[in-house]
């Protein structure tokens, strides 16, 4: 199973209050076929990161228990029940790559832009 | 790929770049440019000559090499990055208003991806990806009201830029007269 991950800032007062950002980090399940993926109801989203201000360069503490699971997931896979077949598979997970802006590039990839 | 960039810190903007790209800066515009399209080209191509076309030069490099992905895992992995606030830097940035982060901009990565603690990340070919739709609105407008000659900040023809052409000493037809106001027409300028 092959996972995008998608994260991007927000502000959720827009122009209200500039003392809020907000970060949803939001998997794709790219197994799927093209015209299900890329829909809201086949979106997960993993995690919401709060603050007064961007993660920046600190998103990675905030990314780390996904990145724990992420491991566990593809190391050993997770029991999943195939219902076509009537059947028990493991199923690994990879992360196949990342979508953001170019200030989401800088926080996620590390290289200063 | 070179990005257009509103505001980039260091000028070495792309990471697929790295450092194979000769950012410079605009004196009146302030703004880092990039002018190193031309070495991407064929070696004989004939783009590669003409220096009035361009920026008053000889293209004669070679083209950028691919930045392979255990480049990047060598350039990061002795990297030591505590996370959180940097107290002794805080405290320095109020005093000194405006000229915070100087510390940080010193350096080209500023962290190990998390993502390389992932074991199959490293063979991964592309690891992050630019969301075009969301960058191009951006983009878009910028061309088409530079193309109509809007009024707007958002036209990138302004006396600034051809003060700058005038700086770099090329296309003499398009710099503004002695008291700066008067700009010659651009050719593909639409107007209305």
């Amino acid at each position: 199973m092959r996972l995008g991950l998608a994260t991007d800032g927000f502000n959720p007062h827009g122009n209200l209050s500039t003392s809020h950002s907000i970060w949803p980090v939001v998997l794709i399940p790219y197994n799927l076929p093209p015209w299900m993926y890329m829909e809201q109801s086949s979106f997960i989203l993993s995690m919401i990161i709060p603050g007064k201000r961007a993660p920046g360069n600190d998103i990675d503490v905030y990314l780390l228990p996904l990145i724990e699971e992420l491991k566990e997931l593809w190391n050993m896979g997770i029991k999943t029940f195939y219902s076509y077949g009537s059947e028990v598979f493991d199923m690994h997970v990879a992360i196949l790559w990342t979508i953001t802006d170019f200030p989401g590039l800088g926080t996620l990839s590390g290289w200063n832009t | 790929m070179e990005p257009y960039l509103d505001g980039t810190h260091s000028g070495l903007a792309c990471l697929r770049c790295n450092f194979y790209t000769t950012p410079k800066k605009l004196i009146k515009g302030g703004k880092f440019f990039f002018m190193s399209h031309r070495h991407w080209l064929d070696g004989r191509h004939r783009f590669r000559l003409p220096r009035m076309r361009f920026d008053g030069t000889i293209e004669n490099r070679n083209p950028p090499l691919a930045i392979s992905r255990y480049d990047v895992l060598q350039q990061v992995q002795n990297l030591n990055v505590e996370f959180g606030k940097e107290p002794l830097l805080e405290e320095w940035a109020k005093r000194q208003r405006g000229v915070n982060h100087v510390k940080l901009d010193t350096q080209q990565w500023r962290k190990k991806s998390i993502f390389f603690e992932l074991p199959y990340w490293v063979d991964n070919l592309l690891h992050h990806n630019l969301d075009v739709m969301h960058i191009e609105k951006n983009l878009c407008d910028n061309v088409v009201s530079t193309l109509l000659n809007d009024s707007s900040n958002k036209c990138k023809d302004n006396l600034k830029a051809r003060k700058d052409l005038q700086l770099w000493g090329i296309r003499p037809y398009l710099w503004p007269d002695d008291n700066g106001r008067y700009l010659p027409a651009i050719y593909y300028n639409m107007w209305i």
